[in-house]
């Protein structure tokens, strides 16, 4: 096992290694300088090339690449637009979004496994069609656009402040009121953010949970006499579980993708935030290194999925 | 074997099993998936007719683009059935031309991602060994990107125009495709009909085209059918950040970007383009589901 997961960290590093070029070669190819963004007219030619000077943006490309690789290795990579270290700018944005979509994970996984298990072992039956309608709208409906329902809604309806990570001017409140207050902004952005995942995961449960139902093991189980609901639970679910932990892996950038429009949305100091905010500076370090963290990120959930299914279906070799 | 012959002859004549007449009517059984389709059909023929229009010179019920100073954020009414914008434009007129940007865009991001998706999958998985290695490890590369940030980034820097946004949509969404048909040939391979195909001297080409995408097609299409959903979906949500199709085409996206800023005072802006969304986004997925039902009753759930 351990030998399993030392060999796919070492294989994900020439992964790694194409997305960092990968990224860099469309970001730096893309037309326009990222000078453009923050230049006056004003500001005499010497100026600008005195700044290229000092961004690398006058060397070559791999040149700069290499610069951007050594940068972020040893910590001094800057972000163009305010000159602070990049690492540092992710590093304080990072926990929020971290703890966002671990909220939103916890959710998905709670909410639709039941619901996919429930409708699967009642086919057919008004609460299966209902949660297939509710499945459907839930893939379907765009998550900015139920943000701004549920805002019409609570705002106008309720009068409840919804968005940052808390209630903006509220300090001179108890721990237990300050926390609560934390965890009710955290609540309606994590809900948003698991709509489609609970969707879509529920679908899968319940497809998997059929899928097994037809498997010559539950006929020969049920002929032998065993009891329904223990065929059911030991026999169907345990086997039905084991391809949603694939899901997990692909649940990963489907999240971070979405936390970008959300946290944008709430105003939730994230990771997703200031990828936007990069995006519109063409902070290329910034973008850069968010790229690569995200990528990590979602190569680590495919590990762990990996890992997890050579734990729970011992058919599957880790080799 | 000349023996037997005649005893074949002398059966009763069966009714030709046709596939095609039994995938409709499979088809026909998912209510949902009709209704689908029909909604779908609905659109199609909306922003063919709006697109006529548009062609002739005819504006119907108003020109989409006419601003109206004394016209602005007026509620639903008999004269403008969902109102008007904060330029006074109709909404209604503008969500018929959206139409088509929305649907086209699903369309041709999708073509895109088939066709590269098809060809990575079907060569991964055929020739396997080395060849499947590479091509899925840059499959790895380019699905641990998170896809909505890599196409925001790309579109955002080559600026936003109607074929960029389709183009990088249709270029990032090819990997699930890849990975579908991939799966399925590695199953299909070693099956007997792929090696009776070969034992025959079959080449590759025709082993692949003529005898396993046939049999892999059935995940291709649902795929296809809710990529063209997806490829909506983010177009709308590349609008609600300001890089999707850029006004004054009107597309849902971006009427709905719109709105929002006047949510609290005229909630038709972000109600009606967002249940289009909705609509049209829920319809492809029903159509894609019951598509795959009826194309492999095994897996109808």
């Amino acid at each position: 096992m351990f030998q399993f997961i030392l060999r796919r960290l070492i294989q994900s590093i020439p992964v790694l290694f194409g997305i960092s070029v990968l990224s860099f070669a469309m970001i730096h190819l893309a037309p326009g300088s990222p000078l453009g963004v923050l230049m006056d007219p004003k500001v005499p030619p010497k100026v600008v090339e005195q700044w290229e000077r000092n961004f690398n943006l006058d060397k070559s490309l791999p040149a700069q690449y290499g610069l951007w690789l050594k940068n972020l290795a040893t910590g001094d990579l800057r972000s163009f637009k305010d000159g602070r270290p990049v690492i540092d700018k992710i590093m304080e944005r990072l926990p929020a979004t971290l703890i966002l979509n671990l909220v939103a994970t916890i959710i998905i996984f709670s909410i639709a496994i039941p619901l996919g298990v429930y409708s699967a072992t009642h086919r057919y039956s008004l609460a299966d069609h209902t949660t297939t309608l509710f499945a459907f709208v839930g893939i379907s409906m765009p998550s900015f656009w139920l943000a701004y329902m549920l805002i019409l809604l609570i705002v106008q309806g309720l009068g409840l402040p919804i968005l940052g990570s808390r209630t903006f001017g509220l300090t001179e409140v108890g721990a237990v009121a300050g926390l609560a207050d934390r965890l009710w902004h955290l609540f309606l952005p994590s809900v948003i953010l698991s709509v489609a995942g609970i969707a879509s995961l529920s679908r899968y449960m319940r497809g998997s949970m059929l899928e097994v139902t037809r498997q010559d093991y539950i006929t020969t189980a049920l002929a032998k006499g065993l009891p329904d609901d223990e065929v059911r639970y030991r026999h169907g679910l345990r086997n039905a579980l084991m391809p949603i932990i694939t899901i997990f892996g692909f649940l990963i950038p489907t999240l971070i993708g979405g936390s970008v429009i959300i946290e944008s949305i709430f105003a939730w100091p994230g990771i997703g935030r200031l990828a936007y905010q990069s995006v519109l500076s063409r902070d290329y370090p910034t973008i850069m290194t968010i790229n690569m963290i995200t990528a990590i990120l979602v190569i680590l959930g495919n590990l762990m999925a990996d890992v997890l299914y050579g734990v729970v279906d011992p058919r599957v070799k880790v080799k | 074997m000349i023996a037997e012959a005649p005893a074949i002859a002398a059966a009763p004549p069966r009714e030709a099993y046709r596939p095609f007449a039994a995938f409709v009517y499979r088809f026909k059984q998912n209510r949902l998936a009709v209704g689908g389709t029909l909604v779908i059909g609905f659109f199609f023929l909306l922003s063919f007719v709006f697109w006529l229009f548009s062609v002739q010179g005819f504006q119907w019920p108003y020109d989409p683009a006419a601003t109206e100073v004394s016209a602005q954020l007026l509620p639903p009414s008999i004269e403008h059935w969902l109102g008007t914008d904060q330029l006074g434009r109709d909404v209604f007129s503008r969500m018929m031309h959206g139409a088509r940007v929305s649907l086209m865009v699903g369309f041709v991001a999708v073509g895109i991602s088939l066709t590269i998706g098809i060809l990575v999958g079907a060569v991964a998985g055929f020739f396997g060994g080395w060849v499947d290695n590479l091509l899925m490890r840059f499959v790895d590369v380019v699905i641990s990107f998170p896809s909505f940030f890599l196409i925001l980034t790309v579109v955002a820097l080559l600026s936003p125009s109607f074929w960029n946004v389709m183009v990088v949509i249709g270029l990032t969404g090819w990997t699930g495709t890849a990975r579908f048909v991939r799966a399925e040939f590695l199953s299909i391979k070693e099956r007997d009909y792929v090696q009776s195909a070969r034992a025959l001297g079959a080449g590759h080409r025709r082993i692949i085209f003529r005898h396993m995408l046939p049999n892999s097609l059935a995940p291709v299409l649902v795929s296809a059918t809710l990529g063209v959903a997806g490829a909506i979906l983010t177009e709308a949500g590349l609008s609600f950040l300001g890089f999707g199709v850029q006004p004054p085409t009107a597309t849902w996206g971006n009427i709905l970007t719109e709105g929002r800023l006047y949510i609290f005072d005229a909630w038709w802006l972000t109600v009606f383009p967002g249940l289009a969304i909705l609509t049209t986004v829920l319809a492809f997925n029903l159509f894609g589901e019951g598509l795959r039902d009826a194309l492999d009753p095994r897996l109808k759930g």
